[in-house]
């Protein structure tokens, strides 16, 4: 019934396509005509992490965690480690924040000023979500705003071809209609605005719609070079281009996080769903020869080469996102790495940004520019997260070699957040950061970085009465967690209701 | 090891000196800071601003006032919003009420089913379906309970007050806490010599009051920021063309005491009026360029209800900001760091929110440069929104004949303004950004009150089909009548308090 987009056109067989079309549907039944194009050149991950976004973002499409841990063989995750950061320790960066305010001043100031007087725990031990991963426990949060269960917060690992085909059929029962093929030519009006796409498949066809969605995934898809769609590099702050993935099945022993270590001129990630585990080299080629990567690889995986599989990652983001009546997301919007918020967790905030600017004709300025705004602003905070990350690595490392990756050039925002929080104990924060303050805080802590300065109203309050809070808040995070169920039995209770 | 700023000197005694030196020492405490409040005995306030905004709920409630209390000793009475009377063109009125419209669906906020609605029922009204309004508009009453039924839940209000009676309920509390109450005048600004930070103020009858750091709450004068410190004032007149105001206090014409105020635009300005429990607030609001002294005078006096209670009061402005509000180890509050016209209430809410950050960021001698940097930028991004939201009223009239209502309706705007603007009669849509002081509730009120219907709403509307929609949106008009029904009026409410 709107009057401008009638049909929509998606490309690409992925995840985030799936996602998307699933979610359109939902929203608009059948007075929009949805059709998929489904690449069979899809070279996707066998596992993603999302953060805890993600909980409302399915829950509000309508897919709930029963599906997700059920028959999509996703697992809960409460953190992320972040391997030998700090003096060689680990740590746990934590989906829930540790410690509670005092005297209505964030309990960041109260660690700061205990940790110049010595205090021996780390700043993640004063959370709850960190402290249970650590024991590879979980609870999902209370509903009991007076408990300290209700603080707890959780994102997933998801299985990618289980909740893909979950989310397949569910387009597909509810109208949604896929086309098998590649997109073989783009033809545009006369406004430059895209016609039809041809596709080239079992059947030759031509597909015509109002508004295209490109997730093709590919650098260079046909919708993009008919648009003239260009990427601008982030190569400066994410120096890693290269990637070398292995897979593995895996069963029984369930971890709720996801872990990042340094590894050579490079780091692993790490994560694992239900049954399967993926692990991920990401390196810089300029440092390091793909054949030393896969040696290096193989040898800490223990698999032979193999079964190894080279991905390209250039650090990239696109000019525009929004281009005529074309978008480009997932893995076609750009790619900012993966050590915390993945394409997968990006696309998912563009659904919902796309959503709710969603255009009544097909070209529209002014949303378009909106769309491209909001979008640069959450990349920027996600690329200036993901660069402290490195960073963190960095301030690590003895390493010469990998110190000189680690160490390039940063942006002027990330310099002056982290300038803020060194002087102040602070981080500045605006309304839509995908990043919380609480993460930011918790990866600057975590890293030991420890500020010069904490709030001045700290020194206002009896010191004693302080070292007894965070005393008292310890034995309650380190009591509570260690009464929490194992994953593992917390899955296989749910999944024997 | 830090060394705190813990003497604390407070220029001027007006509502911002008295706001201040309360809310620091509630925060304060009794942890060793010395508070000093020095007011001229001459100098009265400028007592503009009786009517305030929401968010000063929360601040009475941070200082732990008692809101019964605080009624009593300030004359109080409700206000749920401002009625705007030949604004957009003679005889056209709407009310921009506090509480939102409707109850959000889907996601998709409220006032887009309405535009849809619209099309169909073109004498449709936005107020009717905001509880706030309607329950104006019958002089009705209550407090916000989310027990009760959804509509009261909406509920938001704030308070007209007496500013002067505000200010010396809050000089009581700040002495009982412990603010050293100086009455004398400043003759003038010692600087230190290295650092041209304020070292002391020079008094007339007593030593000179040496302080850490210094809060200017001089008003207009800004005599530590502006005149000693020598801080530029922006001028913001080519958009904002008042300049003076007439104030006069009447009695009670009629027995009922509206919930809101009324802002009434005449040809070259705006009247307000503002009820009190005792009396009625007058002002008249004009671009001396187009309209004399005189005039103004006659024009006010004919206008108001109820008899003239003193003589009229006369203030000249300039509608403007200081480049910043912190500097060295001074941080101008209220008049001192800029002024906007009281058209949406404002002052009293730009000094709340000053020292709000203040506390958040209260400084020492080694985090004061990041800290000020930091405020100067949400300050100045608080005053710009205020100032466009401001210019909006006056940009989008229809009026014509009237020299000054021809030049608001022609002249070009800021950017900011002119983008948000753009967007919204295109597609329904507000720019996301950080928004401090009013929500997009408060924008659409205002643009669909004057009367900008945008081209098309959300397209994720249309997926209901109209008699739903139908349904929908009679069943919400009815819930909102049938829970202001119930209320009280707002004479009865007040008097059993």
């Amino acid at each position: 019934m709107s009057a401008g987009i009638r049909k929509l056109v998606i490309c690409g067989g992925g995840i985030e396509s799936y996602t998307l079309a699933h979610r359109l549907k939902k929203h608009f039944s059948d007075s929009l005509s949805i059709t998929l194009i489904e690449s069979g050149n899809v070279s996707e991950p066998a596992c993603v992490s999302v953060p805890p976004a993600a909980v409302n973002f399915f829950t509000s499409q309508g897919v709930s965690e029963d599906v997700l841990v059920g028959e999509a063989g996703g697992l809960y995750r409460t953190a992320v480690l972040l391997k030998s950061v700090n003096q060689g320790k680990d740590f746990y960066l934590p989906f829930s924040p540790p410690g509670f305010m005092l005297h209505a001043r964030d309990f960041q100031h109260f660690y700061v000023w205990a940790h110049k007087k010595g205090l021996a725990h780390s700043y993640d031990e004063f959370s709850l979500s960190s402290m249970s991963a650590k024991r590879l426990k979980f609870l999902p949060a209370s509903k009991d705003a007076g408990s300290l269960l209700s603080t707890l917060n959780h994102g997933y690992t998801l299985d990618v071809t289980r909740l893909k085909d979950y989310l397949r059929s569910k387009f597909q029962s509810m109208g949604g209609s896929i086309v098998d093929g590649e997109v073989s030519s783009v033809s545009l009006d006369a406004d430059g605005c895209i016609a039809c796409l041809d596709v080239h498949g079992i059947d030759d066809s031509s597909v015509v719609g109002d508004f295209y969605i490109d997730c093709s995934g590919e650098d260079n898809s046909n919708l993009s070079s008919a648009l003239n769609a260009s990427f601008l590099s982030e190569r400066k702050s994410l120096p890693v281009d290269s990637i070398i993935r292995s897979v593995s099945s895996c069963s029984g022993s369930y971890r709720p996080f996801s872990s990042i270590s340094l590894q050579g001129a490079g780091y692993i990630i790490e994560q694992s769903a239900q049954y399967k585990k993926q692990s991920d080299f990401v390196y810089n080629s300029g440092e390091l020869s793909d054949e030393e990567a896969v040696n290096l690889f193989s040898e800490y995986m223990r698999t032979p080469p193999s079964d190894l599989k080279k991905l390209s990652g250039q650090s990239k983001r696109r000019n525009q996102f929004w281009v005529k009546n074309c978008i480009f997301m997932g893995a076609s919007s750009g790619f900012l790495q993966d050590p915390f918020m993945g394409t997968y967790s990006l696309s998912q905030s563009s659904i919902l940004r796309f959503i709710s600017l969603f255009p009544s004709a097909k070209e529209s300025a002014p949303l378009a520019e909106e769309y491209n705004r909001l979008t640069h602003l959450e990349y920027d905070c996600v690329v200036d997260f993901h660069s402290l990350l490195f960073r963190v690595f960095g301030l690590k490392s003895a390493n010469a070699r990998s110190d000189s990756f680690l160490g390039e050039a940063v942006s002027d925002r990330l310099k002056s957040r982290v300038d803020m929080f060194n002087h102040t104990g602070r981080v500045p924060f605006r309304e839509g950061d995908p990043i919380s303050q609480d993460l930011w805080v918790s990866t600057l802590l975590g890293s030991g970085l420890v500020p010069r300065a904490y709030d001045i109203l700290v020194e206002g309050i009896e010191p004693k009465w302080i070292a007894d809070q965070l005393k008292k808040m310890f034995q309650m995070i380190d009591g509570a967690s260690a009464k929490m169920p194992y994953l593992k039995d917390y899955i296989a209770q749910g999944s024997a209701v | 090891m830090i060394m705190p700023w813990k003497r604390i000197v407070i220029a001027g005694g007006g509502t911002a000196g008295w706001m201040v030196a309360a809310a620091l020492a509630r925060v304060f405490g009794k942890s060793g800071y010395e508070i000093t409040l020095v007011e001229s005995p001459d100098i009265g306030p400028v007592g503009v601003g009786e009517a305030t905004i929401p968010p000063l709920i929360a601040f009475n409630r941070m200082l732990g006032l008692n809101e019964q209390e605080f009624i009593r000793q300030t004359k109080a009475t409700f206000k749920l919003g401002i009625e705007f009377v030949d604004w957009r063109s003679a005889g056209e009125r709407y009310f921009h009420g506090f509480g939102g419209f409707g109850t959000a669906a889907q996601g998709v906020p409220f006032y887009h089913y309405w535009l849809k609605w619209k099309k169909e029922n073109p004498n449709s009204d936005l107020s009717d379906f905001s509880v706030t309004a309607s329950s104006a508009r019958s002089q009705k009453f209550i407090h916000p309970d989310s027990r009760g039924a959804a509509a009261i839940a909406n509920m938001r209000y704030a308070y007209h007050i007496d500013a002067g009676l505000y200010a010396s309920y809050l000089k009581h509390f700040a002495i009982a806490l412990g603010v050293k109450h100086v009455q004398d005048e400043i003759l003038d600004v010692c600087l230190r010599p290295d650092n041209g930070f304020i070292e002391a103020l020079q008094l007339k009858s007593s030593n000179a009051l040496q302080g850490d750091f210094f809060v200017d709450c001089t008003g207009f004068k800004s005599l530590l920021l502006g005149k000693a410190l020598g801080i530029p004032y922006t001028t913001w007149g080519e958009w904002l063309l008042c300049d003076s105001a007439l104030a006069v206090a009447s009695n009670h014409a009629s027995e009922a005491i509206s919930p809101y105020t009324t802002a009434i635009a005449h040809s070259a300005g705006w009247q307000w009026r503002i009820p009190l429990q005792h009396r009625l607030g007058n002002g008249l609001v004009y671009s001396s360029s187009h309209l004399d002294h005189d005039a103004a005078q006659t024009l006010l006096l004919s206008r108001i209800e109820g008899e003239p209670l003193s003589g009229m009061k006369n203030i000249r402005f300039t509608p403007g900001v200081r480049k910043k509000a912190w500097e060295k180890n001074c941080l101008a509050v209220g008049l001192s760091s800029g002024f906007v016209e009281p058209l949406e209430s404002t002052s009293i809410h730009l000094i709340q929110s000053a020292i709000s950050r203040l506390v958040q960021l209260f400084p020492d001698a080694d985090t004061n440069e990041v800290l000020a940097r930091q405020f100067n930028r949400d300050f100045s991004s608080d005053m710009e929104e205020v100032r466009d939201f401001i210019i909006l009223h006056y940009c989008l009239t229809e009026r014509v004949g009237d020299p000054f209502w021809e030049r608001c309706r022609t002249m070009s705007l800021p950017d900011s303004l002119q983008e948000k603007l753009e967007l919204f009669r295109c597609s329904g849509r507000l720019i996301y950004e950080q928004k401090n002081v009013f929500t997009d509730i408060n924008w659409v009120s205002v643009l669909i009150g004057q009367g900008v219907l945008p081209a098309s709403h959300s397209p994720l509307v249309d997926g209901i089909p109209l008699r739903n929609l139908q349904t929908f949106m009679e069943k919400t008009r009815s819930e909102i009548a049938a829970a202001v029904d119930t209320m009280p009026s707002h004479q009865s409410f007040l008097a059993r308090l």
